[in-house]
């Protein structure tokens, strides 16, 4: 019987203690991006819009201005690796994959996309 | 476009015509300079209609006075050259008329043979019969060299009366036309900003023969030999990143010929950023200079013999130069430290040491730091530690953080030399290292552009770009001839990368650069410092995620500058980043998978496994050889885990 008692008192403690963690979790803020961050993502998106018009050559251009201005937009890499296997230049491609894997693998939608895209490559490279 | 300002940042841009916001706005480039020949020589063309008589009359009195009698070669001249040479048993004349110095300097090489000047004659002859007088001088007034600005050189009349006067030729006084005449025959020896007494007396003996030949009074001669010689100064001809300009300069020489640099009208692009550029040439002279004040033994009376310096700024994930600073004063010395020296780089050469052991050890791992003698081919070798203080073990992060000296060899000969040798090839070092224990040390000369690059490979997640000055070459049409593309390569994984940054971080704010934060630097920074032998160079090279500078000081000569890193090199870098603030995010360096924490005690560095541990501390490991994870009895740990099973024991129960 007391043991039923303690296991109960424990059992409300644990909810009311989780119920507190769960207020205390805060919520992820959404950092504005920096002048140079923005600037980063519009060439990126140029840059994404040229490899899907068959300009790698410009799309290369402007997704390395994007890189200039913010190395840590990973998605650069990624399109960086597109452009060049656009190319055919497969040691290239590997090189900006694997740059792209440091940035994005903790992003799920982008991590499946570079892992796809390393598959590419290593197929090609067969 | 609509741009409004804040009090040090634009605030917004957006399009005049219907108000959309504008996230990027790229404005015509900054021109840094035009090439304009093989030798950049800047000139300004002048006919021969606009050239007084008397600044003809001066050259032809300095340089060939038969000019309009002869037919290209003048037998006269050789002969009296002859004579005058035969007299002092040494070449001290030359009998070239005008028009042989042309075809000289147009189509032959400036070597003295024989051969050589049988063509020159030859070629003289052809041009006289080719050409009127007239043309032929003016060619050779447009053409001949008459001094240097900087790497620059000064060609034709009209550059020289603008460098040396400013003024057009046509309003050139008598005496300064004398004065450019006088420059012909060694512009840089009678150059009026080396050393105007030279060149007042070469000009006075250019107008003493003008008098002889009748072409000027003797009252004018007595009026112009009087007046001094006072040049306007060339200030104005300061040029942008010059040391940045010859290293281009050579890589586009690679590329394509020198006629087709001066003809082609080509738009050349660099990753030179002018503002950490200026800021960079301004702070290594300012701190030059301090460092002179402070220390009376560092100046030197030769401008050739001063204290130097050299920084050079990249962008580590790119490998684009922003800044490059090759020496203190690039009209003294046009060296290049930054690419063209080798020196020692001492202890920021260890970081390449401690990252090729980082399979097998940790930061934790202990390191003997007593003296030990070493025998290398017959001779003895003692290093020793800056800190005579220092403890007889050490940490491999309290090892990197001090900079200790026999700890690191310690560390470098249980790794091996070889696989260090390997390292330092891999990440790019053209030096022939040899496997001496003073490897470790880094008393292997490097060029400082290959050991910031190396670093960058630290900095960039164990990417290491090639460094690129070069973006891209674009005719006049607008089509690109050639563009360079940023070139990475994978040499270290992003973990190992980040443990040695970590490990550099240290350095920064417990060890031997711990006084950067007391210059105001107060974001991440990873970094090394570097003092060799008797200190005659200091080295601080740091970098955040964003951006990597290094910094030399010492002597050309290699004199003691008696600082070390910290105290010559560390100040500079401090300097330059606060002047650059556009450029740095304060952004952490990012964790990678692979590396995990552990709580280690921070008086001998081992995890901690019981409440004596007075400062237990975080430290960082490579997942595949951290130590297992402690929870010491009265840790927090340890009464979270003693709750859970006592919990665990009452739903178990019974």
């Amino acid at each position: 019987m007391e043991t039923n008692l303690k296991r109960l008192l424990i059992s409300f403690l644990a909810i009311v203690l989780c119920s507190g963690c769960v207020k205390q979790i805060p919520r992820e803020e959404t950092r504005p991006l920096s002048p140079r961050e923005k600037a980063s993502l519009q060439l990126t998106q140029e840059g994404r819009q040229l490899l899907a018009e068959g300009k790698p050559d410009q799309a290369i251009r402007l997704i390395e201005q994007a890189i200039g201005l913010n190395p840590d937009n990973g998605q650069c890499y990624y399109y960086l690796a597109e452009a060049w296997l656009q190319k055919g230049n497969l040691g290239e491609a590997r090189q900006f994959n694997s740059l792209a894997e440091n940035y994005l693998k903790k992003d799920k939608n982008w991590k499946t996309r570079v892992v796809n895209q390393a598959s590419r490559i290593a197929g090609l490279e067969k | 476009m609509h741009i409004r300002f804040g009090t040090d940042t634009i605030k917004s841009i957006a399009r005049e015509d219907n108000g959309k916001p504008v996230s990027l706005l790229e404005i015509e480039p900054e021109e840094i300079m035009l090439f304009f020949g093989r030798e950049r020589e800047s000139r300004r063309l002048v006919s021969i209609q606009k050239v007084p008589e008397h600044f003809i009359q001066a050259v032809l009195a300095a340089e060939d006075h038969r000019f309009f009698q002869h037919w290209g070669i003048d037998p006269r001249g050789i002969l009296r050259a002859l004579i005058t040479n035969l007299r002092h048993g040494a070449i001290r004349q030359g009998g070239s008329t005008i028009t042989q110095q042309l075809a000289k300097n147009y189509f032959l090489t400036p070597d003295r043979s024989l051969v050589r000047k049988f063509q020159e004659a030859l070629l003289a002859l052809v041009m006289e019969s080719k050409y009127s007088k007239h043309d032929i001088l003016e060619i050779y007034l447009n053409e001949i060299y008459l001094g240097q600005k900087g790497s620059v050189a000064v060609n034709g009349i009209g550059e020289a009366a603008n460098f040396y006067f400013a003024k057009p030729v046509q309003e050139l006084s008598l005496s300064e036309a004398a004065a450019i005449a006088g420059l012909i025959k060694a512009p840089n020896h009678y150059s009026p900003y080396i050393d105007k007494t030279a060149c007042r007396k070469r000009r006075n003996v250019i107008l003493k023969a003008m008098q002889l030949r009748g072409s000027i009074s003797d009252a004018q001669f007595l009026e112009h030999t009087k007046a001094p010689v006072t040049p306007a100064g060339y200030t104005i001809y300061g040029k942008q990143a010059p040391y940045f300009m010859d290293y281009l300069a050579q890589q586009l020489t690679t590329l394509y010929k020198p006629e087709e640099l001066v003809s082609l009208g080509l738009s050349i692009y660099t990753t030179l950023d002018s503002q950490v550029q200026i800021a960079a040439e301004n702070v290594l002279k300012k701190e030059l200079s301090r460092l002179e004040i402070k220390a009376a033994t560092l100046k030197r009376k030769s401008s050739d013999k001063k204290l130097q310096g050299a920084v050079v700024v990249m962008q580590p994930k790119t490998g684009h130069i922003l800044a490059m600073v090759g020496g203190r004063n690039y009209s003294k010395s046009q060296f290049n430290r930054i690419t063209q020296s080798r020196r020692q780089p001492g202890s920021a050469f260890k970081p390449f040491v401690y990252v090729t052991g980082l399979d097998t050890f940790t930061p934790i791992t202990i390191l003997s730091n007593t003296p030990r003698t070493y025998n290398i081919d017959g001779k003895t070798w003692a290093p020793k530690n800056f800190d005579r203080q220092a403890k007889k073990q050490v940490s491999v992060r309290t090892a990197l953080e001090n900079s200790d000296n026999l700890a690191t060899v310690d560390l470098a000969l249980k790794i091996g030399l070889q696989p260090i040798i390997e390292t330092a090839t891999r990440f790019g070092f053209s030096t022939p290292f040899k496997p001496y224990p003073s490897l470790a040390l880094g008393a292997f000369e490097v060029i400082p552009l290959e050991l910031a690059r190396a670093y960058c490979a630290f900095a960039a997640g164990g990417m290491m770009p090639f460094p690129l000055g070069l973006k891209a070459v674009v005719d006049e049409n607008g089509h690109v001839l050639e563009r360079k593309h940023l070139k990475i390569e994978r040499l270290i994984s992003p973990s190992k990368s980040f443990l040695i940054t970590s490990l550099l971080r240290g350095v920064v704010e417990n060890g031997t650069g711990r006084t950067l934060g007391d210059k105001g630097i107060r974001w991440p920074v990873a970094g090394k410092t570097g003092t060799t032998n008797n200190s005659r160079d200091a080295w601080f090279i740091g970098y955040t995620p964003d951006i990597l500078a290094l910094v030399w000081v010492g002597f050309d000569n290699g004199d003691s500058i008696k600082a070390t890193g910290a105290r010559a090199a560390l100040p500079i870098w401090a300097e330059l980043m606060k002047a650059i603030p556009h450029q740095i995010s304060h952004k952490d360096f990012r964790l990678p998978d692979g590396i995990v924490t552990r709580m280690v005690c921070n008086d001998d560095g081992k995890p901690v496994v019981s409440q004596n541990c007075a400062k237990p501390r975080k430290e960082f490991f490579l997942a595949e050889n951290a130590p297992p994870e402690s929870h010491p009895q009265g840790s927090i740990q340890g009464v979270f885990k003693k709750l859970i099973e006592g919990i665990k024991d009452i739903f178990n129960g019974d």
